[in-house]
């Protein structure tokens, strides 16, 4: 007899999201679906707005990482202006750019996934919370809240609030960066520097209790891909599209311009879900799964390109004789990311010119489309659109990073179900791997995930027939 | 003595920006001397600002209250509700405060009774009436002095000068 396990909802998310365990006549699952049940509609209702609104209504997308969306969404506007902003406003953005991944991947690590870490993913739900990591592990908890804080008052000194800053907008940024700012950051680097490199060394000495979930977690063989610069270094803010394959080897013709991101990227819509479901277009659907965000960056690059985390980058690599392929190496390369911000801020506040007054390129509408692509913390964003001759849209496409990993997280929800799920028998240890394995993706869906140790699930299984067989709340 | 009030609440859901108002309110104030911040919710790295402090104020819409009424209440630290970092509370805030730095300031929250919380900007005619109420109980109660201290070890390495954080979403 066939049994359906559904958890629903998984509640707590930016947008809603179900999991269905499909079971076979054995217990064991044969397959499972992510979904995303909500929609949001931003590509439709910007449709009519002036272009240079995109900016600030794209930011609403998330309160997570707002700064990602106004980096695409300005730059998809900068091609609609058709300008050369100033090297200063595009400085600055990265500047802001890279504070924002740093507090996000802060977020992720120590507030989202160190229950999981810190306390084993079998801990007792009814402890899986703050106060338990704190227990034993206070100065994690300590770090996790200070590095956080300084990524998030760095985007607040820039743009005047910390969700939401109405700061990078078309043409390059609305003001100069303030010398204080410059030297407060830059003095509180070398602390910032040492949290991030204590926990780095505290990750690499207990990644070995996870041998199992290393094993599990979204752990196959696909293509990564993420932007790189000129020189094939890590750029979270501009670059040409770049896949890799599991072994390590650059798949295509070549790095593709940013613009033509529609040559390899097709998209694949399911009746189960609002997600839509990137692919890599001459792989087809859905063999041309891939994965971004940082675990993809780091197998896609020729170097970081800062010496401290190229450091970090050849020890990581000494993982796997290709690509590093376990979805569980996300935290870890998110730390070697922070590390990377770290040293890109100073190189960044170092250069005099970040001082310039030259900070805004200024024009009306003088092109039909503009595509802006930068590296959001979770993965690579894309922002797409046409406007008419007044410069309002006139159709919109976003794929959000989280998208691109749609196949990816569906694959190791199945996965992670498989290895920890037997004789139809749901363990709330087996329910935390599955939480964990979508928390290693870092989605934005991710709310559902804050919860420390609990997301509020509810399974129902039902048999072939339709009934309910049986129904699991936590 | 270092003082900062932090309004929480969504500006465009009416009265649930009372919070950020009455921050934007201090701000333009040239006689008050706190820092400010405006906020959507409390989050976890909040405690390391809070612990440069001796007194926080917290200011938020309450639909436990009539419209327009202002309730003051002292807060002690808890733990209840750390389970979610997106739903974290004054008071659990103040509890992770104390647990990570052995300290913590003192704090007090001042609800405002909401009228309407739809969509929109702006405040009800009930609540902005209620403004000036709100800003001089806040100035007075961070005129006052003293952290709490709890067995405390020396205190971590400090960053001063933080300066205002201020964010509506009105410019």
């Amino acid at each position: 007899m066939t049994r359906t396990i559904s958890i629903d909802p998984v509640t707590r998310i930016e947008g809603h999201a179900r999991i269905t365990l499909f079971l076979d006549e054995l217990g064991f699952v044969k397959d499972a679906q992510f979904h995303v049940t909500q929609f949001r509609g931003f590509e439709k209702f910007v449709e009519g707005r002036p272009f240079y609104e995109m900016p600030a209504i794209m930011a609403r997308i998330c309160g997570i990482c707002p700064v990602s969306h106004l980096v695409a969404s300005s730059k998809a506007c900068d091609a609609v202006l058709a300008v050369q902003i100033p090297p200063t406003g595009a400085r600055l953005r990265r500047l802001m750019n890279l504070a924002q991944i740093f507090q996000s991947h802060a977020l992720s690590f120590f507030h989202l996934s160190s229950p999981d870490l810190l306390l084993g993913m079998d801990a007792d739900p009814a402890v899986r919370n703050i106060f338990a990591v704190l227990a034993d592990n206070e100065r994690q908890v300590r770090d996790g809240v200070r590095l956080r804080r300084f990524g998030q008052q760095l985007i607040e000194d820039l743009g005047q609030k910390r969700i939401h800053p109405a700061w990078i907008v078309p043409g390059g940024v609305s003001s100069p960066l303030r010398s204080e700012v410059r030297d407060r950051v830059l003095a509180e680097l070398p602390e910032v520097q040492a949290l991030v490199e204590r926990n780095l060394d505290w990750f690499k000495g207990h990644m070995g209790a996870f041998n199992e979930e290393i094993r599990s977690f979204a752990n196959f063989p696909s293509l990564f891909l993420a932007l790189v610069d000129d020189h094939g270094h890590l750029n979270h803010y501009e670059g040409k599209l770049r896949f890799v394959n599991a072994s390590g080897q650059r798949e295509g013709e070549g790095d593709v311009n940013a613009e033509d991101y529609a040559e390899v990227i097709a998209e694949q819509v399911e009746p189960h879900s609002f997600l839509k479901s990137p692919y890599y277009r001459s792989m087809g659907y859905p063999a041309g799964v891939y994965r971004v965000g940082p675990l993809a960056r780091l197998n896609v690059v020729d170097a970081c390109g800062t010496p401290l985390a190229d450091q970090e980058l050849a020890e990581f690599r000494a993982l796997s004789r290709g690509a590093v392929v376990s979805s569980f190496y996300y935290h870890y390369a998110r730390l070697i990311e922070m590390l990377f911000c770290v040293e890109k801020l100073r190189e960044l506040l170092d250069d005099s010119d970040i001082l310039s007054k030259h900070v805004r390129a200024h024009a009306a509408a003088n092109a039909a489309e503009g595509i802006g692509v930068a590296e959001a913390p979770r993965g690579t964003l894309m922002h797409h659109y046409r406007v008419d001759e007044h410069g309002l849209i006139t159709w919109a496409n976003l794929i959000i990073a989280t998208g691109h990993n749609n196949l990816a997280m569906n694959r190791g929800v199945l996965q992670v179900a498989k290895h920890f799920i037997s004789d139809g028998h749901v363990t709330d240890g087996a329910l935390n791997r599955v939480e964990a394995v979508i928390r290693c993706f870092d989605p934005c869906l991710s709310c559902s995930t804050h919860a420390f140790g609990q997301m509020p699930f509810e399974i129902t299984t039902v048999d072939a027939t339709g009934e309910i067989v049986e129904v699991f709340r936590r | 003595m270092r003082a900062l009030v932090i309004g929480i609440g969504n500006s465009l859901r009416r009265d649930d920006g009372v919070g950020p108002e009455v921050i934007a309110a201090l701000y333009a104030d040239a006689a008050f001397e706190g820092d400010c911040l405006a906020v959507h919710q409390l989050t976890p790295e909040l405690c390391d600002r809070m612990i440069e402090c001796e007194r926080v104020a917290f200011v938020d819409a309450s639909v436990e209250h009539a419209a327009g009424a202002v309730q003051a209440a002292d807060l002690e630290p808890g733990e209840a509700d750390l389970r979610t970092p997106h739903a974290l509370s004054a008071t659990s805030l103040l509890g992770l405060t104390e647990r990570l730095y052995a300290r913590r300031p003192r704090a007090r929250r001042f609800s405002v009774g909401v009228a309407d919380l739809g969509h929109g900007e702006g405040l009800s005619a009930t609540v902005n009436r209620a403004m000036p109420e709100v800003c001089v109980r806040v100035k007075e109660y961070l005129g006052g002095a003293g952290a709490v201290e709890t067995n405390a070890p020396p205190l971590p390495s400090l960053r001063r000068g933080c300066g205002v954080g201020f964010g509506l979403d009105r410019e």
